[in-house]
């Protein structure tokens, strides 16, 4: 009896847990409707989902990475060195596709530096991930002098190209939400990120290969860092090392945003997909009516805080 | 006099019944605490005492019976609420904060402030006096501005008496195992200050597993055995073996099932298994179907002697063998590869993923065997299998989706179990396998054990409630300091005395 | 351009001769700390400065240290600096409140210039090779004011807030083409922060909101870069006049590609070449005297900007791969 009970109150929490960010995100939109006409125009949502693609692929990484507790902020620099190394692959050998393994190699590569500190030298990720992002900066600024690449020929058209009408940024930023989902709920991989990130001495009392799992999903979050590395570059047009720049916390304010526990063992894809939106949105509305920088950044921080209160007062009043 | 001293109850309890989920744990319990004695609650572990103090306290309501204090009906639905009718507890794990001074855990939380204009501004010389004086009047020399984390635990202990009984006004205390980490000094001077309170017509609730401790400063005794009182009285009406029997009871069959299986071969062996400081040459063998119980004391070395088997620890030297054969394992996953599980004891720790399904936590260790096309976890097959399991162990939940979370302890208990059971080991280690759970989940985890020692699982079982062991063991191992100190190999030789003889014998 | 070009090589010649004269006799340790290596800019005048010290000067050690934009890091910089005590100490500028620190290491006896900007708190207190940003600002925003279309509607980044630069720029832009040409409209206005992906989304948002923007001035190029690869993307480049400053590679090829109105040179070359002038005056002719060198911002348009790309190709800021995806190559232009 009491057990179909406290079930019931279970899905509840759950429910409310899942829904209040898609009603701060229904809200978002209501208001942005009610303040301009052209936020609603196709060419305007297009445009939205065009812009936070990059910084959305990087947060699926960032998702599976808070999920198992640990956090990256290295991201913005390893798009950089990633990206540039990519671009410099085109500019050898003319292939795109050859760029854009390039890049996700590196971004693999760095990822598998750094989760195998965290995990081998059990240095914390902040730290090794801060490390990271100094050390990828200065790689990159060391290889090219910190001179843009101003050509970059077909890679551009990752950035601005279009399938069947969708822009390539938004067909990847799809299909990388596709295959993380996959894998967090479909997959071993995704019960093994949950179980560490929720308890790591029951996962490992239950036999999972914790430094395995936590090095695959460093390395996982360093190929989706190094897709939106070649990306960018697509979209800028040029082989930039010096861009960016804080996308790692673009990237964790649309995962804790969507709810993911930064204590980790708690996140969903969906609404990662949501806090991106909801950040995406927010810059879209506010530029559409030309509202002055500095209020745009009072306004925005107001709303992140004022979001993520109202996800923990309510996760706090449900149980 | 006499008369008069015998119905001034400050608290009485008539016909106290409480049950969680199905499982009754209190049946018409009936509890009348004198003014100015002491007043013992003993019995076993699970006999109900915890559950008393939890109601008399308000964490816990009760179904159905009544409580009175000084002869008024009282319904506590917090403790909060007991504290103002004079009722105070001192807790088995003392809580204080080991930063702050003596005299600010005295007052934390009910902080003095210099004036009503300022109340956010804290006289700390008020603070400082009020608790010098209540110190001074109890006979305790400490100085109030000393750090908690630099007392004794003793002293701790005293202070949280004395701002109970001082500050709060408590007219009744409750003591969880005050002694359990005190010597013998430090006991006298606690029964000290118990004294004293009684002479100021303070009642205390005494509970306590050291009968010769009760016999000196208990009044009164209330004997509680699976969740009836069995006897209550003056102490001086009974002697220790008289308590025993009354706490160990004479039909102690009827709480567990009859474990009639016949063991078979040998499988499981280990030999001179060692690790410095932990264990030292332990060898042992069980048999299949067989129910092997090792019997030690916390700190024994029980625990890490087999979770350096299952590979969650290192050991230094030792050889498994399992069906003959030498096992190499170095990690969980070679252990169950070879076919041996281990249960630990923590279930919150080691056992659960809180934030996981009940289907979640239970297929985490076969998803290997689940996984279909590109690593898609065949879900299918995945609720058929651990439904299968769900029904077996009777795990009571209303969908396998359901958060781990909202199951009790005795379900949580039955998860890990199935969990364990759907990796098919050989070996099952059951380290405390009923901690912390109700009596009703007990028997049906002895009775899953004895099914499953019947389908030919080997079971090693560790439990610190010896009656346990020696109902459900076919054969019993006494570790103590690191070492198989006795083995006991005949079903009639099973008896406390003789496990506690070897164990002080070994030593 | 060709006065500049002139200023150029009357430098580079003029140190060539003395460092011809004296590099054998001594030796000299010299440090660098800029403000950061992950901006175009900045980046162009320390590459230009190492290069050229290397190629005259093997007698002068150079170390150069990474600023990072963090007062903080430059601060510490600078204590290493006393304790280690070089000859001489360059400085890219960054913000005031490290003109207390900069004393102390004159006080300490070590000579310091200041590269691409000026503490204006304290215009006395060292040497100083820059540019006025606010002439420089000037100069695009009179040319834009000329070739403004009659009512047009324009959009306006102005860079990272409180930066020397960026604000004479801005005011510039106040001046020489708000307050004079009443007719225009400036739909909006936004910082950017000097950043190519910013100004691009931010472009991006106001082709959504204004379905007819005839220009775009930016007080840097990148954000000009940005918001061009916005226009192209929304097939809005066509008719629309982009401003910006500083002359940065990427805005030249642009310029020539005709996507690029009209920039202002901000001379690297020339700053990191008055840096060395500064500095060989100190160590080796003895002349302590602090100096105010400005160099040349000239106007870059389509009619001059072979020139400099000619320029930036001699100092490496361009290669031939980036050229020829026009279908230029590095000959074209004389290199």
């Amino acid at each position: 009896m009491q057990n179909t009970k406290m079930g019931f109150k279970d899905l509840l929490i759950r429910f409310s847990k899942r829904h209040s960010i898609y009603l701060v995100l229904l809200g978002v939109i209501l208001v942005s409707i009610c303040l301009s006409d052209s936020f609603t125009r196709p060419a305007n949502i297009l445009n939205i989902t065009r812009q936070i693609s990059v910084s959305t692929i990087v947060a699926y990484g960032m998702t599976i990475i808070i999920i198992c507790g640990m956090i990256d902020l290295s991201a913005g620099s390893v798009i950089a060195l990633a990206g540039v190394l990519g671009v410099m692959t085109y500019v050898q050998t003319q292939s795109v596709l050859l760029a854009v393994l390039v890049s996700m190699l590196i971004g693999a590569a760095t990822g598998a530096v750094s989760g195998l500190i965290i995990t081998r030298f059990k240095v914390p990720a902040f730290i090794t991930t801060m490390a990271m992002q100094m050390s990828a900066r200065g790689l990159v600024l060391l290889i090219t002098d910190a001179i843009p690449i101003y050509s970059i020929g077909r890679v551009s058209v990752l950035g601005k190209g279009a399938v069947l009408g969708i822009p390539v940024p938004v067909f990847f930023m799809m299909m990388i939400a596709f295959i993380t989902w996959f894998l967090l709920n479909r997959c071993k991989f995704g019960r093994y990120i949950y179980a560490i990130g929720g308890n790591m001495d029951a996962a490992i009392a239950a036999g999972i290969n914790v430094n395995r799992t936590m090095v695959s999903a460093t390395i996982l979050n360093g190929v989706f860092t190094g897709l939106a590395g070649i990306i960018l570059m697509g979209r800028l047009n040029g082989g930039m090392p010096q861009a960016g720049e804080d996308y790692e916390f673009d990237a964790i304010s649309a995962a804790v945003l969507g709810g993911t526990s930064i204590a980790g063992g708690y996140g969903t894809v969906s609404g990662t997909i949501a806090g991106a939106f909801i950040l995406g949105i927010f810059n879209n509305i506010l530029n559409l009516l030309a509202v002055d920088s500095y209020m745009q950044e009072i306004i925005k921080g107001g709303v992140i805080v004022v979001a993520v209160a109202m996800d923990v007062i309510q996760r706090k009043k449900q149980r | 006099m006499q008369k008069e001293m015998q119905n001034d109850y400050i608290l009485e309890m008539r016909g106290i019944n409480k049950s969680f989920s199905s499982v009754q744990v209190l049946y018409n319990v009936d509890l009348k605490i004198r003014r100015g004695t002491v007043h013992a609650l003993i019995g076993e572990n699970g006999a109900g005492k915890s559950t008393i103090v939890k109601i008399i306290k308000g964490a816990y309501q009760y179904d159905s019976g009544k409580m009175l204090i000084n002869g008024e009906e009282v319904v506590f639905k917090d403790p909060g609420a007991s504290a103002l009718k004079g009722i105070g507890m001192v807790y088995q794990e003392l809580s204080y904060a080991p930063n702050m001074t003596v005299a600010e855990n005295f007052f934390l939380g009910s902080e003095m402030g210099k004036s009503r204009m300022l109340p956010g501004v804290l006289d700390r010389r008020a603070m400082l006096k009020k608790t010098a004086e209540l110190l001074q009047a109890e006979g305790v020399e400490i100085d109030p501005n000393t750090k908690m984390k630099d007392l004794a635990i003793s002293e701790i202990q005293m202070i949280e008496i004395i701002k109970v009984v001082s500050k709060q006004e408590a007219k009744l205390v409750i003591l969880d195992e005050p002694t359990s980490s005190l010597s013998e000094h430090e006991t006298e001077l606690l029964f000290k200050e118990i004294r004293s309170l009684r002479s100021r017509g303070v009642s205390v609730i005494y509970i306590s597993h050291k009968l010769d401790e009760i016999q000196q400063i208990a009044d009164d005794v209330t004997i509680l055995r699976d969740g009836r009182v069995v006897e209550t009285g003056e102490i001086g009406k009974y002697d220790v073996n008289t308590i025993v029997d009354l706490i160990v009871g004479r039909k102690m069959s009827a709480v567990f099932p009859q474990n009639d299986v016949v063991p078979g071969e040998v499988v499981f062996e280990v030999k001179n298994f060692s690790r410095k400081r932990l264990f030292k040459n332990v060898c042992f063998n069980a048999r299949k179907g067989e129910i092997v119980g090792l019997a030690g004391r916390l700190g024994s070395g029980r625990t890490e002697l087999m979770r350096a088997i299952v590979g969650l620890d290192a050991f230094d030297s030792g050889e498994i063998y399992l069906d003959g054969k030498k096992q190499t394992i170095r990690s969980v996953s070679d252990s169950i590869r070879a076919g041996i599980a281990m249960v630990s004891e923590d279930r919150q720790r080691f056992g659960i993923l809180q934030n996981c399904s009940v289907k979640e936590n239970a297929s985490i260790v076969i998803l290997d065997a689940l996984q279909k096309l590109l690593g898609r976890i065949d879900r299918k097959r995945e609720i058929d299998v651990v439904g299968k399991m769900r029904e077996k162990m009777k795990i009571k939940v209303a969908s396998l989706n359901d958060s781990i979370r909202s199951l009790s302890g005795g379900n949580q208990q039955k998860v890990v179990l199935a969990k364990w059971m759907l990796a098919n080991p050989k070996v099952l280690i059951l380290d405390e396998p009923t901690r912390g759970i109700d009596v009703g989940a007990k028997f049906e985890i002895y009775n899953l054990m004895i099914e499953m020692a019947r389908a030919g699982l080997t079971i090693i079982m560790i439990s610190s409630e010896l009656n346990e062991v020696i109902r459900m063991s076919n054969r019993l191992y006494l570790i103590d300091g690191g070492r198989i100190v006795g083995e006991l190999t005949d079903r009639a030789e099973f008896s406390e005395e003789n496990v506690l003889k070897t164990l002080v014998g070994g030593k | 351009m060709r006065k500049l070009m002139l200023l150029s090589l009357c430098v580079a010649m003029a140190l060539g001769c003395i460092g011809g004269a004296l590099a054998e006799e001594q030796e000299f340790d010299v440090w660098y700390i800029t403000k950061t290596r992950s901006q175009a800019f900045s980046t162009w005048v320390v590459t230009v400065f190492e290069e050229q010290l290397a190629a005259n000067y093997p007698n002068i050690h150079l170390k150069t240290y990474d600023g990072q934009e963090s007062f903080e890091t430059r601060a510490a910089l600078m204590e290493d600096c006393i304790a280690q005590q070089p000859d001489m100490l360059i400085l890219q500028y960054f913000d005031e409140n490290e003109v207390p620190m900069i004393q102390e290491v004159i006080n300490a006896g070590i000579p310091v210039c200041v590269t691409n900007g000026q503490y204006t708190s304290d215009p006395d207190l060292c040497s100083y090779v820059d540019i006025d940003p606010y002439e420089q600002g000037a100069i695009v925003a009179q040319y834009a004011a000329e070739h403004l279309p009659e009512g047009a509607k324009v959009v306006f980044m102005e860079g990272v807030a409180g930066n020397q630069h960026s604000e004479a720029r801005a005011q510039a832009f106040e001046d020489y083409v708000f307050n004079v040409r009443d007719d225009v409209e400036v739909l909006a206005t936004a910082n950017c922060d000097w950043d190519r992906a910013k100004a691009m989304s931010t472009m991006e948002d106001w082709i959504q909101a204004f379905p007819q923007i005839d220009a775009v001035l930016t007080c840097y190029d990148e954000m000009g870069l940005g918001a061009m690869e916005a226009l192209i993307a929304a097939d809005r480049i066509e008719g629309t006049q982009i401003y910006g400053t500083d002359a940065l590679a990427g805005a030249c090829l642009a310029i020539k590609n005709g996507t690029y109105t009209a920039t202002v040179l901000q001379d690297g070359n020339a700053i990191a070449l008055g840096a060395i002038q500064v500095m060989v005056d100190v160590l080796i002719n003895g002349n302590t005297e602090q100096q105010m060198i400005y160099t040349e911002t000239p106007l870059i348009t389509a009619e001059n900007v072979d020139d400099m790309i000619k320029t930036h190709l001699q100092f490496n800021m361009l290669t031939q791969n980036d050229l020829s995806a026009y279908g230029w190559s590095a000959e074209d232009f004389g290199v």
